[in-house]
């Protein structure tokens, strides 16, 4: 039964300067899913996550929300739609504290009603609540890597894009991160997520894509392609 | 008066100046802690927002001798109607003259600020020159105009040598709670914190839903409005202004942004009321010829042994 997907992008093309960086990407994600994007470093993953965020400008092409064309929504208005972004490196805001982060996350929401929502991240990385006073910038990598989740998550997506979560976390947290990447997926939340640590990724997820300089080469489902040699060689070479 | 005395009555004038310093400084270091340009037009904002008092106390037929409620009224309406006409062109300035250079190279906006003083300055100018009578008839556009003293001049410390006026007074009154409101505007509320997390990463801050253009604009409201206070405390407490007031003023609050920590708010308050002092002390002790020197010394010893002024150490971002 063909439905609507939450998230359709449709051969997008972008970059910077006078490079293209995208070269016609296009992917769907569906409602409840996991759905993860791999490739090498360069291809072009963040690149693609910017500019479904609205930050990267896109240069042809369509991205749909719910049915809804994005292409005249500015970056600020998406977090509004549903669409939030936990960015590569994790931009927290460093001389705010994790409070401030997190009520910031809810700026788009016109309700102010956010002690449920603090409940909320608190009870997933309880870890936040003890910091809650302290600034960003004074957090472990990991810490950092809760607050950007938590921080999106303020927001209450529908779709949630994250971007390379393992990055600069401690192994340990790492899987405390993916776990609950997991519960947030089992109570509804959608997710689109970017990993160069394709195994654990292709563990999560139920779909996969991998990206080759700016195009989808591979599509299929995650359990195939952790079996599939291309990408074992490719991408899972030294797990 | 004795030599304590003397003392004293330079600290009242220094804190005072200072604190006018201050909130001019203010409005430096809150642009540049969103955008990183030194608005090298803000001093010349201050300039216009005097010539606006001293149109309106033309408008409103104020002199020394007003009294009765029409005077309070008008005397009222000067600090909230130039506030608001200085924040109006400041946020006309950024809309004309700095968006469109938001992803230029930062000396491109900087050429485009002092570009915007030399037309301060020349609005300035004219100004001075319209056929008022307080503006001295249009004849000399250049001269400096008195700006009547609506304030009095009463010693409030009773006969004694050292005096505090009610000019004195009127600044404490006035700056001393915009200070207070702005801090807590930027500390407590929602716009304040959007405006610290534009300045601290504008992507992430887009990221949140925030409209960083939005959120800019209105930081050159917020800055330019302090400085249009200050520019009717200024006129009020020194009761003269010139077209290329903006020139010295704006160096003085420069200076003090600098020397707090540029984009430092209690850098910037702090700075003010040093800067202040220090200009009344080398008066007093030094020479009147000295007292830009030292300012200037000040600002060039600062930029060499602590660019990050005195409260703007830089708390290490971990990547
Ligand atoms: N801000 C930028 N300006 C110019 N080129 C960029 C920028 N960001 C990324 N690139 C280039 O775009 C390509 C894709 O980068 P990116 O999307 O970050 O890849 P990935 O996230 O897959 O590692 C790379 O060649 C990179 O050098
Ligand atoms: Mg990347």
């Amino acid at each position: 039964m063909p439905t609507t997907p939450l998230l359709k992008v449709d051969s997008i093309e972008a970059g910077y300067g006078p490079i293209n960086v995208l070269k016609g990407v296009s992917l769907t994600v569906n409602s409840g899913e996991i759905v993860t994007l791999i490739g090498a470093n360069g291809a072009g993953k963040t690149t693609t996550l910017m500019c479904l965020a609205g930050i990267v400008p896109l240069r042809r092409g369509e991205i749909q929300l719910s049915g809804r064309g994005l292409t005249d929504v500015p970056a600020h208005a998406l977090p509004g739609l549903g669409l939030a972004l936990v960015p590569e490196g994790r931009k927290i805001f460093p001389r705010l504290t994790v409070l401030e982060n997190l009520e910031l996350g809810a700026f788009s929401r016109s309700d102010r009603e956010l002690a449920p929502d603090f409940d909320r991240v608190f009870s997933l990385f309880p870890v936040l609540k003890e910091r809650r006073r302290q600034a960003g910038g004074t957090l472990s990598g990991g810490e950092q890597q809760m607050l950007a989740i938590s921080r999106a998550l303020m927001s209450r997506p529908k779709m949630l894009l994250m971007d390379e979560p393992s990055m600069g976390v401690a192994p340990l947290l790492v899987e405390k991160i993916f776990e609950t990447i997991c519960e947030l997926n089992r109570s509804g939340l959608t997710v689109l997520l970017v990993e160069q640590n394709a195994h654990l990724a292709l563990k999560v997820a139920n779909r996969a894509y991998v990206i080759e300089t700016g195009s989808i080469t591979i599509e299929d489902q995650a359990a195939r392609l952790l079996e599939d040699p291309r990408v074992q060689e490719a991408y899972l070479g030294d797990i | 008066m004795n030599d304590t005395e003397v003392l004293v009555q330079q600290l009242i004038t220094g804190l005072c100046n200072g604190m006018i310093i201050a909130l001019i400084a203010l409005g430096y270091t809150l642009v540049y802690g969103i955008i990183e340009l030194i608005n090298f037009a803000h001093g010349d904002l201050v300039m216009l927002g005097a010539f606006m008092a001293l149109t309106l106390v033309a408008f409103f037929d104020l002199n020394g001798a007003s009294s009765g409620p029409a005077a309070w009224v008008g005397l009222a309406s000067l600090f909230v109607i130039v506030p608001a006409f200085c924040a109006g062109v400041n946020w006309l300035a950024d809309r004309l003259a700095y968006r469109p250079l938001r992803s230029a190279p930062k000396l491109s906006v900087l050429v485009s600020a002092i570009g915007l003083s030399f037309i301060f300055v020349n609005l300035g100018l004219f100004w001075g020159g319209l056929p008022l009578e307080l503006f001295g008839g249009g004849n000399a556009a250049a001269a400096p105009k008195d700006f009547p003293g609506l304030i009095g001049n009463t010693n409030l410390l009773g006969a004694g040598n050292v005096q505090f006026t009610y000019k004195d007074l009127l600044v404490v009154l006035i700056t001393l709670p915009a200070m207070g409101l702005l801090t807590y505007w930027v500390k407590f509320t929602t716009m304040g914190k959007a405006m610290r997390a534009v300045a601290q990463n504008p992507t992430a801050a887009r990221l949140m839903g925030i409209n960083a253009d939005r959120v800019i604009s209105i930081t050159f409201m917020v800055g330019g409005a302090l400085g249009g206070l200050a520019s009717v405390v200024y006129a009020l407490y020194n009761n003269t202004i010139y077209f290329q007031m903006g020139y010295r003023i704006g160096m003085d609050a420069f200076t003090a942004a600098v020397l707090g920590g540029i984009g430092s708010l209690p850098g910037a308050m702090l700075g003010g009321i040093l800067i202040g002092l220090v200009r009344a002390l080398t008066d007093q002790y030094i020479a009147t010829m000295w007292t830009n020197v030292m300012v200037f010394s000040i600002l060039i010893l600062v930029i060499i042994f602590r660019p990050s002024g005195l409260m703007g150490a830089k708390v290490k971002d971990k990547v």
